[in-house]
């Protein structure tokens, strides 16, 4: 009895969905596109996730699937390669160390910048500063590190100017292993900060005008302003920001790091994900850095659903 | 806060801001203005150790070399069609998407939600990524740089939180009157959602325009590179690799060159961008009003 009734709710649930379907075929029509295009290639690329498993052999004539099927199944050995490799440790130590320095560095900075721009008293200057500090966000990281190779070249380059005028002996930033994390926080705070301090700006004009009227009365000057007003205003946007990026700490920033480094700073430079094209795409070891992303991608997602949560468990609104 | 009296430190603090500030602009617009102004130099001025902002000795022939180079106009074809092509296409099928799953009549809504959620934090990576697109065909194909980045997951919850904070009382009368979900979509909630179109589409604009990892990995013919590679080519890897119309550029000197280079590739992003920049921020608040 219990049985029959149970496959009449199911069949009854697919009659309604069926007609749901009918009736609002327009709007699955919609969105058919964007959902065929994450199907093909978002869920279509998760298949080649196999090749981590076993030890891929591609042979001519044969579709990826029947390559696939056809090479030798090895369980966890590329990840064990990668986890316990000199380099892979050593890439896994560069990914995370880069990350926090920015964390430590760069996630501050624009908070500074936004609080200091809220205390800019012409209108008219602060969008000045806003327009300049916004706009290398728009150039790629191509161009920018272009940029720099040709501002930090230790042949022309005006950090050469700059030794000479203090007579010290120029540094080659881009290639010197001491100087190219710091690097990568310098330049990243200068393509991001001013575009990364545009939501604590937002966060600050909703701040109630009665709140500054009244410190005023109590007779708090500009910094007893910023400390017990500002600050406190922009903590939960700050809390929220820190454990969002703290959830993409495995991303340590390809475009940037690709960009700027080369041989003689590979070593403290090289990241996951840099790592992983120069092993597959270039040396084709396929398997190897197929379990690299999945390494990468599992601890991604977690970091994500760990971090979310506890946004949620502090009353935020989460990523999804 | 005028009006009110500054004591000494409040003005030593204004004083301090406004040069800090003063100070923040010229380091960040220096670099640029740095290679813009040696893009733009003699041979001698060029490899002049100092600082570089209005050439002392003028010389275009580094611009005019970098123009008359048939690679470059390729590579700027190649550029402006993916960024024509992929932001239209893209803000089409984003606003589709977004303005299907803003309807909870919609079938399956939740399913179709989780795929789409899942696929932003879970991805398969690089290399699989790779070898689909190699499956299907793509390599050296122009749509691999337009298909595979058609949709992404935030743009279509922008756009889906857009579409929900608008009064549904027109749709519903639309609606009454036997319009169909095209219609209502295009007659009355696009007009009304400009701001959000306009966003989306500046940003997969601007994601095309400085695109070149999809250039890099699925394509190995010189005819498809993208104005990206090619300075990539040219001021990373320093090599000509892409850009052999200009290898007689002897009489051209390299650091030219390059700034010319970069000033080609960099001027239409700095001509859009005071226009564009409005966009942009609404952008960003449009995103963290609700993930």
């Amino acid at each position: 009895m219990v049985q029959s009734s149970r496959n009449i709710g199911v069949r009854g649930r697919a009659k309604r969905l069926l007609r749901a379907c009918v009736k609002h075929h327009n709007l699955l029509l919609m969105m058919l596109p964007a959902l065929a295009t994450f199907l093909i290639f978002r869920y279509g690329a998760m298949f080649g996730l196999a090749m981590a498993f076993v030890d891929y052999k591609a042979k001519i004539g044969q579709s990826f699937l029947q390559n696939v099927m056809g090479s030798e199944w090895v369980g966890l050995k590329y990840f064990e390669q990668f986890l316990t490799s000199l380099n892979g440790t050593q890439v896994l130590r560069n990914t995370l160390l880069i990350s926090l320095y920015k964390i430590v560095f760069c996630f501050p900075a624009p908070i500074l910048l936004a609080i200091m721009l809220n205390e800019l008293q012409s209108i008219r200057f602060k969008k000045v500063v806003q327009t300049v500090t916004y706009l290398p966000h728009f150039i790629s990281w191509v161009v920018l590190a272009g940029i720099l190779r040709m501002v930090l070249s230790p042949d022309y380059g005006v950090s050469v100017a700059i030794a000479n005028l203090f007579g010290t002996t120029p540094v080659n930033f881009i290639g010197n292993k001491s100087y190219f994390r710091g690097l990568l926080v310098v330049t990243e705070i200068w393509r991001e900060v001013g575009w990364n301090s545009i939501i604590y700006l937002a966060a600050l004009t909703g701040i109630d005008p009665g709140l500054y009227e009244a410190a005023i009365i109590d007779g708090a000057g500009r910094f007893k302003r910023i400390i017990h007003v500002t600050i406190p205003c922009l903590v939960p946007t700050i809390v929220i920001m820190l454990i969002l990026r703290t959830g993409t700490i495995m991303d340590a920033g390809f475009d940037q790091v690709y960009n700027m480094y080369n041989n003689s700073v590979r070593s403290v430079a090289e990241i996951i994900d840099t790592y992983i094209y120069e092993k597959g795409i270039i040396d084709t070891q396929y398997s190897y850095t197929t379990a690299i992303g999945l390494f990468k991608s599992v601890i991604g997602l977690g970091m994500v659903l760990l971090t979310d949560r506890i946004a949620k468990s502090l009353g935020q609104q989460g990523v999804a | 806060m005028t009006g009110i009296r500054k004591t000494r430190s409040e003005r030593a603090f204004d004083l301090f801001n406004y040069g800090f500030m003063i100070v923040l602009c010229v380091v960040m617009a220096y670099p640029i203005i740095h290679v813009f102004s040696i893009g733009m130099s003699s041979y001698a001025e060029s490899i002049r150790i100092g600082v570089h902002i209005i050439p002392r000795e003028w010389d275009f022939s580094a611009l005019e070399k970098v123009f008359s180079s048939t690679d470059i106009w390729r590579a700027y074809y190649n550029t402006i069609w993916r960024t024509a092509v992929g932001t239209v296409l893209s803000t089409l099928v984003t606003a589709l998407g977004g303005y299907a799953v803003s309807k909870s009549y919609l079938p399956m809504r939740r399913t179709i939600m989780g795929i789409f959620l899942f696929a932003m934090y879970f991805s398969g990576g690089t290399i699989p990524t790779f070898m689909l697109i190699r499956s299907l065909g793509l390599m050296n194909n122009r749509w691999s740089m337009v298909l595979p980045s058609l949709v992404w997951g935030f743009n279509m919850i922008v756009m889906r939180n857009f579409f929900q904070s608008i009064p549904s009382d027109m749709e519903e009368s639309a609606q009454i009157d036997g319009a169909n979900e095209w219609v209502i979509l295009f007659r009355i909630v696009l007009p009304v959602s400009k701001a959000v179109v306009a966003t989306i589409a500046m940003w997969m604009c601007v994601y095309h325009w400085n695109a070149y990892m999809d250039n890099l990995m699925y394509f190995t013919d010189k005819n498809h590179y993208v104005l990206q590679r090619i300075i990539r080519n040219l001021v990373v890897e320093n090599t000509m690799s892409g850009l052999e119309s200009l290898s007689d550029a002897s009489t051209t000197n390299p650091e030219s060159l390059k700034g010319a280079t970069i000033m080609v590739a960099t001027l239409p992003i700095l001509m859009v961008y005071p226009f564009a920049q409005k966009y942009f921020i609404k952008g960003v608040m449009l995103g963290a009003v609700k993930g």
